[in-house]
């Protein structure tokens, strides 16, 4: 072939070829090297490699410097100039081609530096791909890193990690130091503590990165994860693979979500919604049992206002013991609606306290005496100070707490069994008790013994003669004096119902 | 006289409806027995009374009307009719339960009650039949 005919052929070429003399000279350009150069390939011939009107740039976008053109690379080093990346600004400087340089020297007899050969490809397309896939891998890494939730993006071929975001660092313990492309994901499993709700450890083979990494399958599930401060949160793990174009597994992504404080929320609905509904529940039957408590005694008013009406009708006349029985039984309903109003006025917080001076010692024993009127049966004793004893209480209300415990200790416990009422003064505090000898009360069962119907909890088919309002009504009232009730009680034993008032000020 | 009379046994917990009922159906010419609950209205029975008619309230303390009925069902062998008295609102409910005869709710006019007792307490009291609960 002669001369012109390899040029032609060389023309036809997608890769640009530029031949120069030693002296940098250039004594043939192709078709595609001119055109990647912006220049007729008549204009490229004998420019040296020091000629101005080049402007090539590296791949900061800094101007090249003469000894780094690849022609003058060559001919420093005497050896191969290779895969050199060369960006060529266009002639009115806003386009920038990039370019692949290999260079060769071409050597003839003697080692005598005949020709410097310097071939390029275009790969401004790859480049701008590159920088684009350089910016997206940037923006998703810091989108990640800024992310709450745990990521972890393993290698499906080695099992290694090919990422991991801060959140999913920080969740792990241990593998301080380690390259995060060192790290294979049952390390990575067994760095994350966690366990299943039930509180088993995970098996590495649960953990589903390494089941989306092993079997390539999708998979979450709900996790407790310790921290490497030992606290635990509740974690949504969920990994899935990522496919290939061919539909391989190539790698396998992990996000974990920290769930905790929407299942918190979420127990505490139910919880809420728990409460509510008991307390409906405990209403309903409390209204039962009020209905129930209310219609016993004005049955009995019924019958004996009917019962004197008959006699009166046959003749006879109405006898002052049938009078009594019938304002018991209208106190007895006075005493329920009572209980009923102050319940409802403690519930809706407007139960009038109105304190003042008041000896407490003398108020105890009016309410001894009182009660003995009634239980003539009963031993009552009280123990307290010799002096009086001198409180800002309402005298009233103070009066209606312990007949209530005075009364609760007659009905509880048998007929005969003695009643014993103390006060006692502390430095702080004034404590009123009331000692009985009966039962006395189950632990289980006191916790509930305070709270407002729970008499309404007991099966309906059980009497017990009450609302089962009077204690919690108690510990209101002395709760609205800033004081305490409780109580001990020993099975077989007897109980101890006491309140403390402070001893400075009170309501 | 006396042995023509026919017996009620009254069953309540409340002391002043069984001593009302008890002043007011002596009065109409009943023998009347009375129990606090239903553990002593079967010591009652125990003792081979064999009342014509029993009215029972439900809610007792120490042994409720169900206990009760259930009790005597098994126990004994003539039966007599029983009337629940109750203040819950499904006293009907509540004499179907037991298989009583009939029901009363409180609070309830005497005169009523009267003509109750009088038609129940007219049957003699029946072989008991087997029952299953």
């Amino acid at each position: 072939m002669n001369a012109e005919r390899y040029r032609t052929l060389l023309d036809q070429l997608q890769i640009g070829i530029v031949v120069h003399a030693p002296d940098t000279s250039i004594l043939y350009a192709n078709q595609f090297a001119a055109k990647l150069l912006g220049l007729q390939v008549r204009e490229m011939e004998g420019r040296l490699s020091s000629d101005p009107r080049w402007k090539f740039i590296d791949e900061t976008g800094a101007p090249l410097g003469l000894s780094d053109y690849p022609v003058n690379r060559v001919l420093k080093a005497l050896k191969p100039s290779l895969a050199q990346v060369v960006g060529i600004r266009s002639s009115e400087g806003s386009r920038v081609v990039w370019a692949l340089c290999n260079a060769h020297p071409v050597f003839g007899p003697h080692q005598k530096l005949q020709e410097i050969v310097v071939n390029f490809t275009d790969m401004t397309a790859e480049k701008e791909l590159k920088e684009k896939l350089f910016d997206l891998n940037q923006l998703m890494q810091s989108a990640l890193d800024q992310s709450q939730a745990g990521v972890a993006i393993a290698d499906a071929k080695s099992g290694k990690l090919r990422y991991l975001n801060q959140a999913a660092f920080l969740m792990k313990k241990g593998l301080a130091g380690e390259h995060i492309k060192d790290i294979d994901v049952n390390t990575l499993a067994s760095a994350w503590n966690m366990s299943d709700l039930k509180g088993n450890p995970l098996k590495n083979d649960e953990m589903p990165l390494v089941r989306a990494v092993k079997y390539g399958e999708k998979s979450s599930k709900e996790v407790y994860l310790k921290l490497p401060n030992q606290e635990s949160r509740v974690m949504w793990v969920n990994a899935a693979p990522i496919l290939n174009p061919e539909g391989r597994v190539s790698s396998a992504i992990l996000v974990l979500l920290d769930t905790t404080e929407r299942h918190r929320l979420e127990e505490e609905l139910h919880r809420t919604q728990q409460l509510a509904e008991a307390a409906t529940i405990a209403k309903t039957r409390f209204l039962d049992v009020a209905a129930h408590e209310l219609r016993t005694p004005i049955t009995v008013l019924s019958l004996l206002l009917q019962f004197t009406q008959q006699q009166k009708e046959r003749g006879h006349a109405v006898e002052p013991e049938t009078l009594i029985r019938l304002r018991n039984q209208v106190e007895r309903i006075s005493r329920l609606v009572v209980d009923l109003l102050d319940v409802s006025r403690l519930e809706r917080g407007a139960l009038p306290i109105s304190p003042k001076p008041t000896d407490l010692k003398s108020l105890i024993q009016e309410c001894v005496e009182d009660f003995k009127l009634y239980s003539a049966s009963r031993s009552l004793t009280f123990q307290g100070p010799t002096d009086g004893v001198q409180a800002n209480v309402d005298p009233i209300r103070i009066y209606q707490v312990i007949t209530n415990l005075l009364e609760n200790s007659r009905k509880y416990t048998p007929d005969g069994s003695p009643i014993e009422v103390e006060l006692e003064i502390h430095p702080d505090l004034i404590r009123v008790s009331v000692t009985d000898h009966g039962p006395g009360i189950p632990d289980r069962e006191q916790g509930a013994l305070f709270m407002p119907f729970s008499r309404g909890s007991v099966e309906l088919t059980e009497r017990s003669g009450g609302l089962g309002l009077g204690l919690f009504i108690c510990k209101r009232i002395i709760e609205l004096h800033r004081g305490r009730i409780g109580l001990m009680s020993k099975l077989g034993e007897g109980s101890t119902f006491y309140f403390e008032l402070p001893r400075k000020g009170a309501g | 006289m006396e042995a023509t009379k026919k017996t009620i046994l009254i069953v309540d917990d409340e002391r002043e409806i069984l001593l009302t009922l008890r002043e007011f159906l002596e009065m109409e010419g009943y023998r009347v027995l009375i129990a606090e609950n239903g553990f002593d209205a079967l010591k009652i029975l125990n003792q081979g009374e064999i009342p014509n008619l029993i009215l029972l309230d439900m809610k007792m303390p120490i042994m409720n009307g169900w206990a009760f009925a259930l009790e005597f069902l098994n126990r004994h062998d003539h039966i007599s009719p029983i009337v629940v008295i109750t203040a819950a609102g499904d006293a009907e409910q509540r004499a179907r339960d037991i298989g009583a005869i009939g029901w009363v709710e409180k609070p309830f006019d005497l005169n009523q009650l009267l003509k109750k007792i009088e038609m129940y307490s007219r049957k003699p009291p029946a072989p008991t039949l087997p029952i299953s609960l």
